[in-house]
Formats: C-alpha cells, sequence, structure tokens
C-alpha cells in the first residue's frame, strides 16, 4: 500500500488499516498533542481507531508544541 | 484626545490607511477574523489585523492580565487584572476604533468553539498549550469546515527566527512556527520571536484575506 504522510510518499503494509495504526507505527504516541488530516479533511482524535488508511490517501500529521 | 476621536470612517480610511491600497482595504474591512487566545500570538495578531483595518474581530480568551504576560504579551501595567479580551479590545480601539469586536471572556472548548467564531472565515489560533492547540485545530475543522485555521506551533526559544515558517496541509489548514521549539522544554518564551510567528499568523491572513495567497 502507498500512502503519503507529511508529503513523503513511501510503502506501507498492509496490516496498517486505520489512521490508530498508523500513528502506532510512526511512535506517536502523544495523541492528544496531534491534528491529522486524510485527503485534506480533519481527523477528529475520538475517530482516530475507526478511520480506515487506503492505497493513495494523502495523511497530513501535526505534532503541536507549546508556546504561545 | 481630539480630533484623532473624531475620524469618520472615511477619513480613516483616507487618511489613516493612506498607505494601503484602497482596494485591498476594502477587502480587509468586510472580513471578520477569529482571535482564539488573546496572548503573546493573539494580541499581535489581532493588532497587526486592527491596524490594517480588519472589519470585525472575534477575540476569546477566559484569562486576565499577569505581570509575567507583559514580556511579550501587548498589554501595559496599568491592566494586570483586566480580562485580556477586554484590554486587547481597548487597547485596539486606541487606534482603529472603527473594528466591530466581539469579546468572548470564556474558555474555548469543541463544544463552543463553533458558535464563538461561526461568523468568522478564518481563524487564528493562538493558544499556549500544546494539548488545547491541537484540541482546537481539529475541533474548529470539525465543525466549521468552510472556515481556514491558521495554528502556530513552535515558537519558544531563541533560535533563529528564520526557522519559523508555515506548513499548509490544506486550503482549510496552515500552520506558522518551527514545528519544534517547544516552550515546555524551559527554552522560554520571547516577544521576538512569538512576535514572528504571530506577524507570518497575520501575514498569512491578509493575504488570504487580499486574495493573494500563493
Amino acid at each position: 500500500m502507498i500512502l503519503k504522510v507529511n508529503g513523503k510518499t513511501g510503502k506501507f503494509k498492509n496490516n496498517i488499516k486505520t489512521v490508530a495504526d498508523l500513528l502506532s507505527l510512526l511512535k506517536i504516541k502523544n495523541t492528544e498533542k496531534i491534528a491529522v488530516e486524510v485527503n485534506r479533511e480533519i481527523i477528529i482524535p475520538s475517530r482516530f481507531r475507526q478511520t480506515p488508511v487506503q492505497d493513495k490517501d494523502n495523511i497530513e500529521i501535526v505534532s503541536f508544541v507549546g508556546g504561545g | 484626545m481630539t480630533t484623532n476621536d473624531k475620524l469618520s470612517r472615511d477619513a480613516y480610511i483616507s487618511r489613516v490607511l493612506a498607505r494601503q491600497p484602497v482596494k485591498d482595504t476594502e477587502k480587509l474591512m468586510t472580513a471578520s477574523v477569529g482571535i482564539a487566545g488573546a496572548g503573546g500570538l493573539g494580541t499581535v495578531v489581532a493588532e497587526n489585523l486592527a491596524r490594517a483595518g480588519i472589519g470585525q474581530l472575534v477575540i476569546a480568551d477566559f484569562d486576565t492580565v499577569e505581570l509575567s504576560n507583559l514580556n511579550r504579551q501587548r498589554f501595559t501595567l496599568d491592566q494586570i487584572g483586566m480580562q485580556k479580551v477586554c484590554a486587547l479590545a481597548d487597547n485596539i480601539k486606541k487606534f482603529n476604533p472603527h473594528v466591530v469586536i466581539e469579546t468572548v471572556p470564556e474558555k474555548i472548548t469543541p463544544a463552543n468553539c463553533a458558535v464563538i467564531f461561526s461568523q468568522c472565515t478564518v481563524i487564528a489560533e493562538c493558544l499556549d498549550k500544546a494539548a488545547e492547540k491541537a484540541m482546537l485545530v481539529s475541533a474548529l475543522r470539525d465543525r466549521l469546515p468552510d472556515a481556514v485555521v491558521v495554528a502556530a506551533s513552535g515558537m519558544a526559544g531563541t533560535r533563529d527566527g528564520t526557522m519559523i515558517g508555515r506548513r499548509k496541509l490544506s486550503d482549510h489548514l496552515y500552520v506558522v512556527g518551527d514545528m519544534n521549539s517547544d516552550a515546555d522544554s524551559g527554552m522560554g518564551l520571547f516577544a521576538t520571536r512569538v512576535g514572528i510567528a504571530a506577524s507570518m499568523q497575520s501575514h498569512l491572513i491578509l493575504q488570504m484575506l487580499i486574495g493573494v495567497l500563493e
């Protein structure tokens, strides 16, 4: 399966079925500090486990840091 | 004060906004922008847009002005203890009395954010804590899908200001900052670097409203 993650295209195993699987693979643990868009649509955290990722999806993940 | 208080809207455009092309000013004057958080980012974003003649600002923040804010947030010593949204509105009115300012002295939550910013075409995320930034960005994009969110992440410390850039996730979500410098890691927050991020946020919004964003 080919996914574009943060602008970079890569091959992913087919056991990556959901946004939650992808975040786990990428070792992103602080899921309360990130925002995720799949094909330009926001995925709120409560939907990470049920939102599928599919071949050719374009996924953007922002990890926020503090300050303002 | 004197005659400055009495400047009509037309006189304000021709005399105060004299250095801006009128066609650009006209676009800004019809726009409504949300400011989510009136701190180091929000006070600068709001002030920059008000200086450029923005039509309306909706400013939300639950907090009051504290001494430790003054190193970077555009408040003054006599405003300590005031609601930030009121202090900021007062400061803006002193140089541009024609901005319509709606102040919301409440904590912004996923539940109320769509109501607070319902009339805004663009919302600047100007909160302080990483988890709150993420929460608000997700909630705004989910509940106000037609609005553009301009968030900020990574402006702490003393590293080079030119590291602060802009990331476009989609037509409706931009993030300004170096994406890395974390205030929680003890590097501190300075007016200069927070101000660069805030100016980039407000400039991006200005470009968007004028219609010159590439």
